[in-house]
């Protein structure tokens, strides 16, 4: 059980960061910081880090138990996260990590969650929200899930179609459409919205499995409990984006369109977006399902976990004080920090549908999200049972968080 | 023997649209994969720090930073030369909600006519740009009202007492709130008079650019161009980052279709840098001045201002 220890606030780098404004020497105020906390490091991931960093806990000693208040000393971990504005402020150090070391290393999306999955090569990471709550409800619990979601997004965007053959949603019927992958987090979301908002079932199109510009890339996840009456084609020779151009295919579903489509996108060619303008589809969308699409999520390896239970408490208490700073910053007026007109007001917008958190961290604010993912993924055949957040968050019920 | 970079210090605020260039902490600066601004190892000092402007265009204890446009622009007007800014515009807003009034003799723009309107004793630029905005969208002319010009205390109570009808500041600096009863915005929701003042006017309000002492500019005439190039850099990757489909970079959701609306506000680019592209504004700006007495009458073309910078950036 992951404890909420009350309220928690981590030494903040920003403040003292504040507090020596305009020293001319980056020295002095180095020293402070290094004399306050011990700054984690943030790097690129690269052969040598890795192995450092297993020589690094290797080397450590065995880490004790951590009772939440305590001195128990600083953990030593390694944490793959891609590049957000929302946790900048963790990655480069400005707000620690209470009793952690962690370092930081980056690797491209997907190849990262992928090997972290298969080798554990790391403690924590960022994986697919569907690779993990597919793994946690096949019964596997040997990753712990932090219900914090770093990369959200509506998927009506990342539909295209040949315009020659699909103008609106229902011309999907029967079509064939290209997909990296059935448990891709991108398509299960496209095909969870295109079900709950009009009405096609998975079972209406034909689904042709491949790599986008080069051919052969596997089935991560198989989906194991697939309705049999979905029509799902592996696809070993042809990459996808091949097929749509040739018209083998009439569409795709790609988290990261190949240039070829997005050139075609940007010219009014013959391969465009389902969705053109794809706003007040995803308004629809957020009004009728109260969700905002969860892409990526984090976990920690049980063997961290069982290290210390606190950890993950910890790391959610950085991120999220690194979340919140992003917002002081959008909402400063004494200089525009973030570079976006009429954030403010749009925000405004959003907050009837989400409260006045836009950007919820923590279980009980993402419930609606969670739990449609999880009807999704048994929808789709990923899951045998339809299950609700506590079966993959088990670790946070019962805390405040 | 080669040389080293050149060694210089920049003091600036944390902008998103700088980080790919200075990383956020002075301990992670060199970062792989962050823009080099060739030739030059920066030392960076982090902003807001108090009187900033005048420690670096006075005693000039930096190299380089950004500056308020409009107490830039009258120093400069005014023959010192000792600092030039260059055409890269960090900080910018749209300021209808920087205008307080006493809600029980101000409810419309209108009424500010034969008003009398507090202004800061600093914080010219943001000012300027609003007694701008009132003249061109509701005819507010600098003889229309009485403007007092105070400190920030001085606002407050002048507000309170009711000596004065209005004030102009900064958001964060306004006199609202708390036991301000009877004070509030005179535009509660302005993005819509922002839109429209925006269609008419073509005015985007820049309120602080890059500047370089002068003396650098002269000794290495690679530089002006050169920081150029890096900050247009980092902006584009910065705007790249929030279209970018594959993860979501910023904790807005549904961001891309935020930046389509703002693009069809603008009629397309709308944080460009480079004096061309943002003529309207700073032509606007000098105008502004100089019907507000802050600019000689005639201040010539906003060319005068800025240091040139070759704006063709290529690659990226």
């Amino acid at each position: 059980m992951i404890r909420s220890n009350g309220p928690v606030s981590p030494v903040d780098g920003n403040r003292q960061q504040e507090a020596t404004a305009g020293a001319p020497e980056g020295e002095s105020r180095r020293d402070l910081l290094r004399g306050l906390v011990s700054l984690p490091a943030v790097a690129m991931a690269s052969q040598m880090i890795a192995s450092d960093a297993q020589a690094q806990r290797a080397a450590a000693p065995a880490p004790a138990k951590a009772s939440p208040g305590g001195d128990a000393g600083k953990l030593p971990f390694v944490f793959s996260l891609s590049s957000y504005d929302h946790m900048a402020a963790v990655t480069d150090g400005r707000i620690p990590i209470e009793r952690a070391d962690p370092l930081f290393i980056r690797l491209p999306i997907p190849e990262a969650f992928r090997r972290f999955l298969a080798t554990r090569d790391w403690d924590v990471a960022e994986v697919g929200f569907s690779q993990y709550a597919s793994i946690r409800a096949s019964g596997d619990n040997s990753f712990v899930g932090i219900p914090i979601f770093t990369s959200r997004l509506f998927r009506h965007s990342a539909i295209f179609v040949r315009s020659d053959r699909i103008k609106t949603p229902e011309d999907l019927r029967g079509r064939r459409i290209g997909i990296v992958g059935w448990a891709n987090s991108a398509g299960l979301w496209a095909r969870g919205m295109l079900r709950d908002m009009y009405g096609i079932e998975p079972h209406e199109i034909i689904w042709y499995q491949g790599g986008v510009e080069r051919p052969g890339r596997p089935e991560n996840v198989p989906a194991k409990f697939l309705d049999p009456r979905v029509r799902y084609i592996p696809v070993a020779d042809r990459g996808i984006e091949e097929m749509l151009w040739s018209g083998d295919l009439d569409g795709i579903i790609v988290p990261s369109p190949p240039a070829s489509v997005e050139g075609s996108v940007s010219s009014g060619g013959l391969v465009r977006r389902l969705f053109e303008d794809a706003r007040i589809e995803e308004r629809r969308y957020f009004e009728k399902t109260r969700c905002l699409p969860a892409m990526h999520t984090i976990v920690m390896t049980r063997e961290l976990y069982d290290r210390d239970n606190d950890i993950g408490r910890r790391i959610y208490q950085a991120l999220d004080l690194s979340r919140r700073r992003y917002f002081d910053s959008l909402a400063d007026t004494a200089a525009s920090r973030v570079p976006v007109p009429w954030a403010e007001e749009y925000i405004q917008s959003l907050e009837p549908l989400t409260g006045p958190d836009v950007w919820p961290y923590g279980v009980d604010a993402n419930r609606p999200t969670i739990d449609t993912g999880l009807r999704y993924l048994h929808e789709q055949g990923l899951i045998d049972r339809r299950l609700k957040a506590a079966d993959v968050y088990p670790e946070w019920e019962g805390g405040n968080l | 023997m080669i040389q080293s970079p050149v060694k210089l210090t920049i003091a600036l605020m944390a902008y998103d649209h700088v980080y790919e260039i200075r990383g956020r902490d002075t301990d992670y600066e060199i970062r792989s994969g962050a823009v080099e601004i060739a030739g030059l190892a920066p030392t960076w000092v982090d902003l807001p720090a108090p009187h900033s402007f005048e420690r670096f265009a006075d005693n000039r204890e930096w190299d380089i930073s950004d500056v308020p446009l409009a107490e830039y622009a009258q120093r400069r007007l005014a023959g010192d030369t000792r600092i030039t800014a260059l055409p890269i515009f960090t900080s910018r807003r749209f300021l209808h909600d920087s205008i307080a009034v006493r809600r029980d003799r101000i409810a419309r723009p209108a009424d500010l006519r034969g008003a009398r309107i507090a202004v800061p004793e600093r914080d010219l630029t943001e000012c300027l740009y609003v007694r701008g905005m009132l003249a061109e969208m509701y005819g507010l002319g600098s003889n229309d009202a009485r403007w007092v010009p105070v400190d920030d205390s001085g606002m407050v109570a002048l507000l309170k007492s009711g000596k004065v009808d209005a004030a102009i500041a900064p958001p964060h600096r306004l006199p609202i709130g708390g036991d301000m009863t009877g004070v509030g915005r005179l535009f509660p929701r302005p993005g819509d008079a922002e839109r429209a003042a925006l269609k008419k006017t073509g005015v985007f309000p820049i309120l602080r650019a890059l500047a370089v002492r002068t003396e650098l500019l002269q000794n290495h005439r690679w530089l002006a161009s050169n920081l150029y190039r890096a900050f247009e850099v980092a902006r584009r990757r910065y705007f790249a980052r929030l279209d970018d489909i594959r993860a979501s970079r910023v904790p807005i959701p549904a961001v891309d279709g935020h930046m389509r609306t703002i693009r069809e506000a603008f009629g397309g680019e709308f944080w460009p840098y480079g004096l061309a592209a943002n003529k309207a504004t700073l032509t606007a700006f000098l105008r502004y001045g100089s019907q507000q007495g802050l600019f000689p009458q005639n201040a010539g073309e906003a060319t005068k201002l800025f240091g040139h910078v070759e704006e063709f950036v290529d690659k990226y």
